[in-house]
């Protein structure tokens, strides 16, 4: 089987902010054709992108954004094509796109199947009306289940819903509704994340403020643990700290990140890494689509990591894994056993209680996941 | 003209802080075109960065001021600033020592205050003549009769006060012409052995000690040969001259004059404020009188964050008392902290001066545990021990008797704030003394308040309860026996040694309370729940529980974008690095100070 080598694209538009969203996402231009200015950009940085990636074939693809489903079918089209002519996409690749119930018909996703996309992630966040009008979703939970059953019309056989936990209002048996809504539409993949409150947005201003009507650490932690039961017990299984899964439908995509994979990204803001490198483009839209215009390229900064920065991200990213590593597998990796590399830090680790103590294998306790940056801390030193 | 002594006037500014003392220097030294306004940097004498900031003196300046008079006649007006803290009274007292005059600075609006009486009864000791200025008459809400009332009630001609404002200048002239005509010419007797006292001192890097005099008796040459009494060592002048306000090279310093000389002293030590320099032949036979080495009141832990920088510390403390003969160190050990310095210190101020020196200029990352006075011990058998750490105190060696120094405090407040200033006194356990009404709405409290009761925020506390109108001022007047005891901090079942104070046994279940109260406010969740207890000899008084942290981990990554992520890892690791690991409990540097706010 060859090495995997994943895709990332970038499509920077929303139809509208949510409150707690930093991403790199900006209400889409009324200008007709901004889309596909930006289509077009994204095609022309992939097709005159270096060839240091050639040789490889793509093996997923990941629309992400943004929306990207306020893009036209034709739009997702040509960056595909784009894809195929450059790097070539091995058969059965995974080619997820992220939509936004409210922005998606039948008629839409058909063309998307069309096309090549094989899998469908769906923000639902909430299946509370109120929730999803107090964290600024303009969406109804009717359309969230009006998509799910859009996707299965047009035929797709892997869809995910994304919902989040700890939101402002909602009780710990709020998020579980959620998440039981979301498994009883019989899904293949769920991302249950927990609110995370960043500065730059409406929420993370209400919250320095003490505005917002934020649930405590235990309930959050209660609800998380509400949301994984209720997955567990419907089959789906967790194998990252947000996601869960049926058996086979991991996203290849997702993984490729734990596994400190390569992938090259494309879009404004999108993000690189290629064996150890990581470089990233230019963030705002307008700079991208001058930088490509100009240089076919946008890249806007790298990081070209040491081999200790590596191998403490390769241990942080695994023991985002619910399988965590085996030790087998770091010392095939990196040439020296995990105890040599850091003395005495799994022993510690081990005796607080946050690492498992299977032998031979490195994973955090239940309790330790919820402090998986407590575990990573001394990994990264 | 130089060295005609009835043609030099040697004067002061006193006041109460922010009285306007600065303004007035720099008004003074425009007027006499000393500087011109060009050149002027707000407030010429507060050189320091942090006199600046902070709008007060710290070290003492002095400034040649060159001053013809209508008609033609020349006066050289030598300004020696004093500093405007307590914790640098002595220097204050050395200052006017070098003095004939002073200018008595009163705000039009406020009226005499706390600090205004103690340096007018300090430069009435060294029998100065007052030039009483009411500053700040252009203030809306200046009342120079009601401020006339109350110099009389001080015992100051009211009619001789000066109205200004030096923000406008208005009445510079005339304080320039009174400076001349009533403070009395020095009275130096130029063939007498020298005699010439320290009042300040700087360390140069290129000149080594540059010490700032006035030449009482016989004169001070380049080349000479002196010998500073105090130590007595001897040196040979490399440079004199006057500040004017550069310094300013001259041949000779004359009976009467002001200004400095530089010989080659390595060590501000070994020129000592108050110190009496003399010729180191055929010198004068006895010094001036009213030195005394610098004695430290208050006493504090300093650590690095990083124990790899203690030999840092140590020489970034070695250098800073190149300059601050009133700082010590000695080097000590702490259970909790590891190995760094026990320092001397004037005042709470004076250890805030040096700790910010010391971020600044020395790039350190300091642990700073609360200060403390300075307890003598009486142990059973007759052994006695000054205590200048809370924690090397060893009450299982039968204590007799503690004994803890006390100052007299006078605090002015007006009349409707007497109640309230009165219940803080007495709250600090101040005994009460005496209360004087100067003027119909102002009265005068004296109290003798143990030292370590009122250097932390009784001021903050004073200031709080009289809305801002009370002022303070106090003096060391000995040690006195009280009923105290040590307050232990126990984080997670263990006694923390730096974070141990002494204490009335009365107030012992209070402030222990509120300490673990503020450790559970700063002390960031652990991975276990961290139990925080103040005990007195083993016996618990009061406990509050730090709750275990349950979450820490993002929920997602964002397009592949882990740099973001490892950054954010990152970030939180340099967050640690300011933090102390005392046993398996992570400690951050502010903790250590929640001793300090205990009585909030």
């Amino acid at each position: 089987m060859t090495e995997p080598f994943g895709a990332y694209l970038h499509l920077p538009y929303c139809p509208y902010k949510c409150h707690y969203c930093d991403f790199n996402a900006y209400r889409l231009p009324r200008a007709e054709g901004a889309r596909q200015e930006m289509a077009a950009a994204i095609a022309e940085e992939i097709l005159r992108s270096p060839g240091e990636d050639l040789g490889r074939t793509i093996t997923s693809i990941f629309f992400g954004g943004g929306t990207p489903s306020v893009f036209r079918p034709e739009e997702i089209g040509e960056i595909l094509q784009a894809l195929r002519r450059r790097y070539g996409v091995a058969r059965g690749a995974e080619v997820t796109l992220e939509c936004n119930p409210g922005t998606v018909d039948e008629g839409y996703l058909r063309a998307l199947r069309r096309l090549g996309v094989t899998r469908l992630s769906i923000g639902a966040q909430s299946f509370r009306a109120e929730t999803l009008a107090r964290i600024g979703r303009l969406h109804t939970p009717a359309q969230t289940r009006q998509a799910v059953r859009a996707a299965r019309a047009a035929g797709f056989k892997n869809v995910s819903l994304d919902v989040i936990y700890g939101l402002p209002g909602e009780t710990p048996e709020d998020a579980r509704a959620s998440a039981l809504e979301a498994i009883s539409l019989g899904v293949e993949h769920l991302s249950a994340y927990a609110l995370e409150l960043e500065e730059e947005t409406l929420f993370g201003r209400l919250a320095r403020q003490g505005r917002l009507p934020l649930p405590p650490e235990e309930e959050v932690v209660r609800a998380g643990d509400l949301v994984a039961a209720a997955c567990e017990a419907a089959g789906l299984q967790r194998y990252e700290i947000s996601n869960f899964a049926r058996s086979g439908r991991r996203a290849r995509h997702n993984m490729l990140y734990w596994h400190q994979g390569s992938y090259r990204g494309f879009g404004p803001g999108a993000h690189s890494h290629l064996w150890g490198r990581r470089f990233w483009n230019a963030a705002p839209p307008g700079e991208y689509l001058r930088r490509v215009g100009a240089a076919g390229e946008a890249v806007a900064g790298e990081e070209v990591l040491s081999a200790r920065a590596q191998m403490g991200e390769w241990v942080y990213l695994r023991l985002r894994l619910q399988e965590g590593f085996t030790l087998q597998s770091f010392a095939r990796r990196f040439g020296l056993p995990l105890d040599a590399a850091y003395p005495g830090v799994r022993d510690s680790l081990r005796a607080t209680g946050l690492l498992d103590a299977v032998p031979g294998r490195v994973r955090p306790t239940p309790d330790g996941r919820w402090l998986l940056h407590r575990i990573a801390a001394p990994f990264l030193a | 003209m130089s060295g005609q002594q009835d043609r030099i006037r040697n004067f002061c500014i006193i006041a109460h802080i922010d009285h306007g003392k600065s303004t007035l220097a720099d008004r003074l030294i425009e007027a006499t075109g000393t500087l011109a306004a060009r050149d002027m940097q707000e407030q010429v004498l507060d050189s320091m960065d942090l006199e600046r900031e902070r709008g007060i003196t710290i070290k003492a300046q002095a400034v040649r001021l060159d001053y013809e008079r209508e008609g033609g006649e020349r006066y050289e007006l030598n300004l020696i600033d004093t500093p405007g803290h307590v914790d640098f009274s002595y220097e204050v007292s050395r200052s006017l020592a070098a003095c004939e005059g002073a200018l008595l600075v009163v705000d039009a609006a406020q009226g005499v205050e706390a600090q205004t009486l103690a340096n007018l009864y300090l430069a009435l000791e060294h029998d100065l003549e007052i030039i009483p200025v009411i500053n700040k008459i252009d203030l809306p809400q200046a009342d120079p009769d009601r401020v006339r009332q109350e110099l009389l009630q001080i015992g100051l001609d009211p009619t001789a006060a000066v109205l200004a404002s030096a923000k406008e200048g208005i009445g510079i002239g005339e304080i320039l012409e009174a400076i001349v005509d009533r403070i009395p010419p020095p009275q130096g007797n130029a063939q007498a052995p020298l005699q010439a006292l320290i009042f300040d001192s700087h360390f140069d890097p290129y000149r080594g000690v540059v010490c700032h005099v006035r030449v009482l008796q016989g004169e001070l040459r380049a080349g000479a040969r002196l010998r500073l009494m105090a130590t007595g060592a001897a040196y040979e002048v490399t440079d004199l001259g006057t500040f004017r306000p550069a310094p300013t090279p001259a041949a000779a310093l004359a009976a009467g004059q002001v200004g400095y000389f530089a010989a080659g002293i390595k060590n501000v030590r070994d020129a000592r404020v108050g110190d009496t320099v003399t010729t180191a032949e055929r010198g004068a036979l006895s010094p001036l009188p009213g030195y005394r080495p610098a004695v430290p009141m208050v006493f504090a832990g300093l650590y690095p964050s990083e124990p790899s920088r203690y030999d840092v510390l140590r020489e970034a403390l070695e250098r800073l008392q190149l300059n601050d003969a009133a700082l010590s160190f000695e080097p000590e050990t702490s259970g909790a902290l590891g190995f760094g310095f026990r320092c001397g210190f004037l005042g709470l101020l004076h250890l805030e001066i040096v700790q910010e020196r010391l971020e600044r200029e020395y790039d350190m990352d300091l642990v700073v545990t609360a200060p403390s006075v300075v307890y003598t011990v009486h142990y059973q058998g007759g052994r006695v021990e000054r205590i200048e750490n809370p924690a090397a105190l060893q009450p299982e060696r039968g204590l007799e008797e503690i004994e803890e120094p006390y100052v007299e405090a006078t605090v002015i407040a007006p009349t409707g704030f007497v109640g309230p200033a009165m219940e803080l006194c007495q709250e600090r356990r101040g005994q009460f003394k005496s209360i004087d009404y100067p003027s119909p709405d102002r009265a005068v409290l004296t109290y003798s308040i143990p030292l370590g009761e009122i250097m932390y925020d009784f001021f903050d506390q004073l200031k709080s309860r009289t809305r801002g109108y009370a002022s303070l001022d106090y003096q060391l007047i000995g040690s006195r026996p009280g009923d105290l005891v040590r307050v232990d901090v126990l984080l997670n079942g263990e006694v923390v040694d730096a974070l141990s104070f002494i204490c009335h046994r009365d107030q012992a279940p209070s402030q222990g309370r509120s300490v673990c109260e503020k450790l559970r406010e700063v002390i960031p969740r652990q991975l276990f729940d961290v139990p925080v207890q103040a005990a007195v000899g083993g016996r618990v008084l009061a406990r509050e529980t730090i709750r275990a942290l349950r979450k820490d981990v993002l929920a997602k990554c964002y397009g592949g974008d882990i740099t973001r992520k490892r950054k954010l890892l990152e970030k939180q690791k340099e967050g640690k690095k300011r933090m102390r690991r005392l046993g398996q409990v992570e400690v951050p540097q502010e903790a250590f100070m929640a001793v300090l706010r205990r009585g909030d």
